[in-house]
């Protein structure tokens, strides 16, 4: 299933203000959740994601078995939490609620699928 | 447009197939070092590499973090020391190689390449003075790597040296048996050594290359070997067809890590490695490719083919995906690095003799491989000499990392932890003596490069 399919038109390839080297560099992003299912899963991955102006493109999600899938595409034009802080953020989240939570750039797949 | 197949397959292999990028390693010219006094010397080593690698392991964690795929090791290779310390008026360069072991601390690396000697026509005094001083060096150090060059296709053998060299790794293997001779592990005697390598214990930054350059080396055994268990029964051209695609991916990411890391640390890109490079932990095993080809145990006839086949494929699909390629680039056949490797010579399909078959198509040569204590420094020698007219005729890089491990017998297990791994005590035919034909000494003459038959 193409990001197409899910409705959306094109990625956006917006920049952002990397603290870490003073320059402006593209970010996109990737989250990918995996665990058991409960209610709220969702909501408090996005309020994260909200709560530090990370916009939402897509979210593919589906239940296999009692397991909760999603991999959710978001930019981070807006956002000035620094990429490392939202991981961990995440990541603490998913600790909580006991799944996990992946964010990665989205570079290390389109250099990877793409030629 | 990316797809979720696309990014289910690349955590797949992150997370399931242990896909890393090896090492990023940083190799800095010490050429504006040099000093007649020694002191003086080892300050300007010392505040060159600790200011040019200030910023190396903590730019490595957070591309690490941010790609989200791991980051093994960062490393620091730099100028040969027996080139760059020969103007030092000193009679051993055991404290320089124990300024570098503090430098590497200082910046937090792994480890620090380049305690090395290019002897391959003949010696020069600091080449002599280096080479004694290795065994001293690597006891008395933690993370400090040497190497020597002792042939090459253009040069021949420096037999001399060969001989020499047996006795180097006899007595590092001394000096450092409290701890099962591994000092041994971190020494390697090279024929054609290339001069942009980023994997230890082999690297050290040639005379060349940039004043400080990005080499990154990647890996990814498990990977290759889940693409080949679709393929049940498939004959070699698809086998080669999917090892490729997947050398393509894997190097692809070793590519984004090294440019990205080029330009936040403003050094520039050199050369992506690419390499298979085992570990000993279950699913990341470069013999284990082979028997998923159809080989009941590495080491069986056809294991050459196989591994043959393995690393030509791995560099035709690495070559597109990166700008540029260099350093070892194939498959790597350590022994106690890789659990394939190390189970296949505990049950005896694996000899020695058929590692030095496999070192004519594998990317190195005869590699951590822990062999008895009463192991002669000739027979090790006549070892290196073997392993050495091997890659100078076929005009291809070939090195030796052997460990005669002292008071071990052949049915001992030696065990170094982390990816040094363990290793049972490999047999060595040193029942029949090379005494007399590794005292000759002298060269042997570089090979004729036509009438290849």
């Amino acid at each position: 299933m193409t990001v197409g399919h899910l409705g959306l038109k094109k990625f956006f390839c917006l920049e952002i203000f990397c603290y870490n080297r003073r320059e402006v560099i593209e970010m996109k992003l990737i989250v990918t959740v995996v665990g058991r299912d409960r209610i709220g899963i969702i909501a408090s991955v996005t309020k994260i994601l909200a709560d530090n102006n990370v916009n939402i493109l897509s979210i593919n999600q589906n239940i296999l078995d009692g397991f909760f899938n999603m991999i959710l595409f978001a930019e981070a034009s807006e956002s000035k939490i620094r990429l490392v802080d939202l991981q961990q953020k995440l990541r603490e989240q998913g600790e909580a609620i006991g799944v996990e939570i992946k964010t990665q750039h989205q570079d290390i797949f389109d250099v990877m699928h793409k030629i | 447009m990316i797809t979720i197949e696309d990014i289910l397959e690349t955590n797949r292999m992150i997370t399931v197939n242990k896909l890393d990028v090896r090492t990023i390693t940083m190799g800095i010219s010490l050429r504006d070092c040099a000093h007649p006094n020694l002191r003086d010397f080892c300050r300007n080593v010392y505040d060159k590499i600790t200011k040019s690698a200030e910023f190396l392991v903590k730019t490595g964690e957070e591309i690490e973090a941010e790609y989200g795929v791991p980051i093994i090791n960062k490393r620091i290779s730099v100028t040969p020391i027996a080139i760059v310390a020969e103007s030092c008026k000193a009679e051993s360069y055991v404290p320089i190689a124990e300024t570098l072991d503090r430098a590497a601390k200082e910046v937090g690396v792994n480890f620090i390449g380049g305690f090395s000697a290019l002897v391959e026509k003949g010696y020069t005094a600091g080449d002599r003075i280096l080479i004694e001083s290795i065994p001293q060096a690597l006891a008395s150090t933690d993370l400090v790597c040497s190497s020597i060059n002792l042939a090459s296709t253009k040069a021949g053998i420096n037999m001399d040296c060969v001989r020499e060299a047996g006795e180097v790794i006899k007595r590092t293997a001394e000096l450092t048996r409290d701890k099962q001779a591994i000092g041994c592990a971190k020494l390697v005697i090279f024929a054609n050594a290339p001069e942009d390598n980023p994997f230890m214990a082999g690297a050290f930054h040639g005379v060349s290359e940039p004043d400080k350059v990005i080499n990154v080396g990647v890996s990814g055994p498990g990977v290759v070997k889940h693409a080949l268990e679709d393929l049940k029964g498939a004959n070699f051209t698809e086998i080669a067809e999917a090892i490729k695609k997947t050398a393509f991916k894997i190097t692809r990411v070793g590519q984004l890590v090294a440019q990205e890391a080029s330009r936040r640390l403003g050094v520039p890109f050199g050369i992506i490695d690419l390499s298979l490079a085992p570990t000993p932990a279950v699913g990341d095993s470069v013999a284990r490719i082979l028997e998923e080809m159809g080989l009941e145990a590495c080491g069986a006839p056809g294991t050459t083919a196989a591994l043959a086949l393995l690393n030509d494929a791995v560099k035709k699909g690495g070559l597109m995906a990166s700008s540029h390629v260099g350093g070892l680039s194939g498959a790597f056949i350590p022994v106690s690095e890789d659990e394939g490797m190390i189970h296949a010579v505990s049950q005896g399909s694996l000899s020695i003799e058929k590692l030095e078959a496999m070192t004519c198509v594998c990317s190195v040569g005869l590699d951590m491989i822990a062999v008895a204590g009463d192991v002669s420094a000739a027979t090790l020698s006549g070892i290196i000499a073997d392993e050495a007219a091997i890659g100078v005729v076929n005009n291809k890089t070939t090195a030796v990392r052997l460990i005669p491990v002292p008071n071990a017998k052949v049915g001992d297990v030696v065990e170094y932890g982390g990816l040094l791994g363990y290793c049972p005590i490999v047999p060595v035919k040193n029942q029949w003596s090379s005494e007399a034909f590794i005292a000759r000494g002298g060269r042997i003459p570089a090979p004729v490069r036509s009438l290849t038959n």
